[in-house]
């Protein structure tokens, strides 16, 4: 299995957590990826953004292969996932967190059934492992919710509830595919909240897909602009929103002034 | 196989399939077990119990209870100690059931029964339902009574009697019946029916006629050493009898009809279809063109082309032969108008030809005993020979003694010849009545050849019983009696022919005799004393002398004692009862249709038109034979004899067993049994497959989002792909087939194993039918899955970001979502989120 290493910052020769090469993905006809290379390192917060369609959810979804990519690699923790057979697929999933749009929540059962779902299937003992899901719903707030089924939550603690779904298998990388973007704005606030605490707490590598600029401006350490199925522009906030390059993040400095 | 001995969902959907084909196979058959002791009770609630009732009559429920009581009151006399039940009213029906006492159950009894029971107000018919029972059925009808007799020496059985066109066959025991059955089905194996078949178009003129001679023609060749003919006799069928019957009055009817030989006028052309009009008798205007058509004109109708020398057929379809005046035919336009003269026509009437010679047959034999004065009238021809021999003796000795020498003497002389002149007319008179009645025999005997050409060609009318045998009897009669007539009549002709040329010459003499008698007597007057001359005399007595010679010659003794023999024959005549053939004559003349050509023309019309479809299913020939003779030869004989290749022989069974009605009933009710369980299969199936399959087949349709692997072109390793690499196959496609594999392999085997161990049964449907329409069932449901079962993606989606098997997937997401069905009571064991 070939490995990937990167420089850091301090000089030191650190390797990226998640490394993606030439990623292309179509559907049909249409080109939705167009050779995606991009890198996270351990601990690092990289925000996508981009229009609408420009590919952003397909290559999130296509790193924990919810989507098979038709080309490129994609490497976590320097294995191919492109070419684990199911099993290995299977435990690597495990140690990537997901956070849905549509929060993805199952139905039939409560709160802390959700979050220790996986831990369960693990083989983790019950009380172990509602001991871990209670922490983690503490985390977002919700640790007095446990009992309740997720028709008797709003929407932004059922997406607290899938967020502490992926907090509680203690992830290396979590990805975020625009958790907000189903809210109506009055919730939007809360998850975000619970998001930058998550960032700051720096226990985890994350790669988040939202349209919130402010977010994105004071928790992200990188922010990517996807356009057309392509990168942009690559930068610091600082370097996107201040001095933008592309045309895409014009818009965005201009929608932060704004 | 790993993946099925580990504890996998693939597992579970192994269990689940013997759980269900099992569960479906028991319900299946549990219900149709009920739904059968249910009909079965039903039966015996209907029937009675085994041998209960021999009797089901069918009584309107209106009359009913009349009914009931006339059966009551001739099981009172006839069949007393027998019980009488009524069952069930059903469409205006109620069945009544008879049990008769043992002492009845006999082949008398059972053969009376019609007589007993034909008086029954209210009756529809009654069939005999008497158990332990086997029946013959389909054989012709005229093969019943051999079948009969052969069922009847059959070990086993109490006694076999017709019932209706079949056989019934009792037996002495229940136990007997399946060794009967097989003696009975090797007896039937012992015959068969040959039917001849005809390419279309090809007609039979008659096929019962040929069907007898075939019959004949085939008899003793070929292995062939029984057979019947029983074309007319197919299972008795009233239908079949009746178009025989029909057919053959058809026929009679075209040779009894006038003929009408139609010539067409120069330049004219006819078709078939065609009406020509001729003037009738009693028509009181003239046929001309233009002219309207009346009722007292005859109509041809012109049928067929097969005339000679352009020549055309015509049947009279107004108006009778008798009737027309003149040959004359024009053609009829519209509106009954006359058109022009297209035609001349000549009419045969058969009809009118079989009443003049039966006419003319009766007067003759009634004037047969007239015959008895023949005998006088010839004794006066002799008595009268022998006067006008000793006359003509008298006058020779006259002549050739003292001559006509004197006035007496030719006063003698001439009164000699007037006295021979009387005598000589007496004869001739006899002999020309003699004559007469010698026309009168040949007339006689010409009459009653045609009577019998008549009899034997069977131009009068098909008869039946009584007068069918007299006519033979007067066939036989006319023979013996024109044969008789013959030679009396011959006899008579030479007696005529005898006498005939010596009355010529007596006659010649006594003319010629008078004149010179005459003459003499002139000269003796005017000569008085003188002798008459001798030329004169000389002359008279030569042809005296002639006359006598020839007289002479005529050997009356001889001819006398053959004129005796004569007389006696006549005599014989008399025992002949010809008073007795006047009155067969009669009653056959009597016996033709009184039909004028008309009404004959339209009934052939209307003939024609009933047996217009009809002829092709009667144009079978049907030979009841017996079996393991050599099957060419019989078809190379049977095309001989049609004179064409096309025509097909086929063998049939001869008969069939069937059981008795319970039997029967039995069998239906196991079909019945077998059909609901069939259809009780189908709905566990469609159930089952609702329930269960249609959560799993819609999971297959995101088979790579369950079951994720490394796309063709990563693939670094794997068994799989290496073996469906050698069969040219990519995985994808394999990955892309095994929903549909799944389905179409699991609906097939379901069905087929469920149907197979519930003993469902659906006529004429094996299990391969029901292999196959699993397997469409399977792929229906798995086209339709996302239909039925609402798959929850975003749950699936979410179970597998967090890393969970397909397993995990379908225990705790997908099948706890569906609808309760066995896989989810089965999955609630291996579910851990409860």
């Amino acid at each position: 299995m070939r490995t990937v290493e990167m420089a850091s910052d301090t000089g030191s020769t650190v390797s990226p957590i998640l490394k993606i090469e030439g990623l292309k993905k179509s559907y049909k006809r249409k080109t939705i990826l167009r050779g995606i290379d991009l890198s996270l390192l351990p601990g690092e917060t990289v925000v996508l953004m981009g229009p609408s369609g420009c590919g952003k959810s397909t290559l999130v979804r296509c790193i924990n292969r919810l989507t098979e990519p038709d080309e490129g690699r994609i490497f976590y923790e320097g294995r191919d996932l492109t070419r684990l057979p199911a099993g290995e697929l299977l435990e690597t999933r495990k140690r990537i967190g997901y956070v849905f749009q549509h929060f993805n929540l199952i139905r039939r059962l409560n709160v802390l059934d959700n979050v220790v779902f996986a831990l369960r299937m693990q083989g983790m003992p019950i009380a172990e492992a509602e001991k871990a899901g209670i922490e983690a719903l503490a985390d977002v707030g919700l640790a007095d919710r446990t009992r309740d089924f997720p028709e008797e939550l709003s929407g932004g603690e059922q997406q607290r509830v899938g967020i502490a779904r992926a907090l509680a298998m203690e992830p290396a990388l979590m990805l975020w595919d625009e958790p907000t973007a189903a809210l109506d704005p009055i919730l939007v606030g809360e998850v975000l909240e619970v998001m930058e605490r998550i960032v700051r707490s720096g226990k985890t590598t994350m790669l988040i897909v939202t349209h919130e600029v402010g977010f994105a401006r004071r928790a992200a350490d990188r922010i990517i602009l996807l356009a057309g199925g392509e990168i942009v522009e690559e930068g610091t906030p600082a370097e996107v929103f201040s001095r933008p390059k592309s045309e895409i993040g014009e818009k965005y400095k201009k929608l932060l002034k704004a | 196989m790993l993946s099925i001995s580990r504890d996998t969902f693939l597992k579970d959907l192994l269990i689940w399939f013997l759980l269900s084909v099992i569960l479906a196979s028991l319900f299946a058959a549990g219900v149709s077990e009920v739904a059968d002791n249910y009909f079965s009770q039903a039966v015996a609630g209907l029937m009675g119990e085994v041998g209960e009732y021999d009797l089901l009559f069918q009584v309107r429920t209106d009359l009913q209870d009349v009914a009931v009581s006339q059966i009551k009151k001739v099981i009172k006399e006839k069949l007393p100690g027998s019980i009488v039940k009524k069952g069930v009213n059903v469409a205006g029906k109620t069945a009544v059931f008879v049990g008769l006492d043992a002492r009845y159950r006999t082949k008398d009894v059972y053969s009376d029964l019609d007589l007993y029971f034909q008086d029954i107000t209210g009756n529809v018919g009654f069939t005999i339902m008497t158990e332990p029972r086997l029946t013959l059925s389909g054989m012709p009808g005229r093969v019943i009574d051999l079948f009969i007799r052969e069922a009847e020496a059959v070990p086993g059985v109490k006694f076999a009697f017709k019932d209706g066109g079949r056989v019934a066959v009792l037996l002495e025991s229940i136990r007997d019946r399946e060794r009967v059955q097989k003696d009975l089905r090797r007896i039937i194996d012992q015959y068969e029916i040959l039917e001849v078949t005809f390419p279309s178009g090809f007609e039979v003129e008659n096929p019962v006629e040929a069907g007898r001679a075939l019959a004949q023609l085939l008899a003793g060749k070929d292995g062939i050493s029984y057979i019947r003919d029983v074309t007319a006799g197919e299972s008795a069928s009233d239908e079949q009898a009746l178009l025989i019957t029909i057919s053959e009055i058809k026929r009679f009817l075209l040779s009894y009809a006038g003929q009408v030989e139609i010539t067409p006028a120069a330049g004219s052309r006819l078709l078939e279809g065609d009406l020509l009009a001729l003037e009738g008798r009693e028509s009181n205007r003239a046929l001309r063109a233009g002219g309207a058509l009346g009722a007292e004109d005859v109509i041809v109708k012109v049928t067929s082309d097969q005339g000679r020398n352009g020549k055309k057929q015509g049947l009279i379809i107004q108006g009778d032969a008798s009737q027309i005046s003149e040959s004359r035919a024009f053609l009829v336009e519209e509106k009954n108008k006359v058109g022009r003269e297209a035609a001349t026509v000549v009419v045969n009437s058969p009809k009118d030809k079989l009443d003049k010679t039966l006419t003319d047959s009766i007067e003759l034999l009634q004037r047969l005993h007239g015959l008895e004065d023949i005998s006088v009238e010839g004794g006066g021809v002799f008595t009268a020979a022998k006067t006008l021999q000793a006359a003509l003796r008298d006058a020779d000795q006259l002549l050739s003694g003292s001559g006509l020498s004197g006035a007496r003497e030719v006063a003698e002389f001439s009164h000699l010849i007037e006295g021979i002149g009387g005598q000589l007319q007496t004869m001739a008179d006899t002999l020309a009545r003699l004559s007469y009645f010698e026309n009168r025999l040949n007339d006689a005997i010409a009459g009653l050849e045609g009577a019998q050409v008549l009899t034997r060609l069977g131009l009068i009318p098909p008869l039946q019983g009584d007068l069918a045998r007299k006519v033979q009897v007067l066939d036989g009669e006319l023979g013996r009696l024109a044969e008789k007539l013959r030679v009396r009549a011959r006899i008579l002709d030479d007696f005529i022919n005898d006498f005939n040329p010596l009355v010529q010459t007596l006659l010649s003499w006594k003319a010629r005799s008078m004149e010179l008698a005459a003459q003499v007597d002139t000269i003796q007057k005017a000569l008085t004393g003188q002798s008459p001359t001798g030329n004169v005399l000389a002359e008279l007595s030569g042809l005296t002398a002639e006359s006598l010679a020839r007289m002479e010659e005529l050997d009356l003794e001889g001819l006398e004692k053959e004129y005796a023999g004569f007389i006696t024959g006549l005599e014989e005549l008399k025992s002949i009862n010809a008073a007795g053939i006047v009155d067969e004559l009669k009653t056959v003349k009597s016996s033709l249709p009184k039909l004028r050509d008309e009404e004959i023309g339209r009934a052939i019309s209307w003939l024609d038109n009933y047996l217009g479809g009809e002829t092709r299913s009667r144009s079978k020939i049907r030979l009841f034979v017996n079996s393991g003779y050599r099957r060419e030869g019989p078809l190379q004989t049977v095309r001989g004899f049609f004179g064409s290749n096309q025509v097909g022989l086929h063998a049939l069974p001869a008969a069939e067993v069937e059981s008795d009605v319970r039997n029967e009933l039995t069998q239906l009710l196991q079909e019945v049994k077998g059909v609901i369980a069939a259809i009780t299969v189908i709905i566990l199936g469609v159930l089952f497959f609702l329930l269960d399959q249609t959560p799993v087949m819609a999971v297959f349709h995101y088979l790579d989002l369950v079951a994720p692997h490394p796309t063709e072109c990563r693939r670094e390793a794997g068994v799989f792909h290496d073996i469906w690499a050698k069969f040219g196959l990519r995985e994808n496609l394999w990955r892309r087939l095994l929903p549909w594999l799944y389905s179409l392999v699991l609906g097939s085997l379901w069905s087929w194993l469920t149907f197979l161990f519930s003993g469902a049964q659906i006529p004429y449907v094996n299990g391969a039918y029901f292999l196959f329409a699993g397997g469409l069932l399977g792929l229906f449901f798995f086209m339709t899955a996302n239909r039925f079962h609402q798959l929850n993606l975003d749950e699936v989606i979410a179970g597998t970001s967090l890393g969970l098997s397909f397993t995990v997937i379908m225990r705790e997401i997908v099948i706890p979502a569906g609808r309760p069905g066995l896989l989810q009571f089965l999955n609630r064991r291996k579910m851990v989120m409860k």
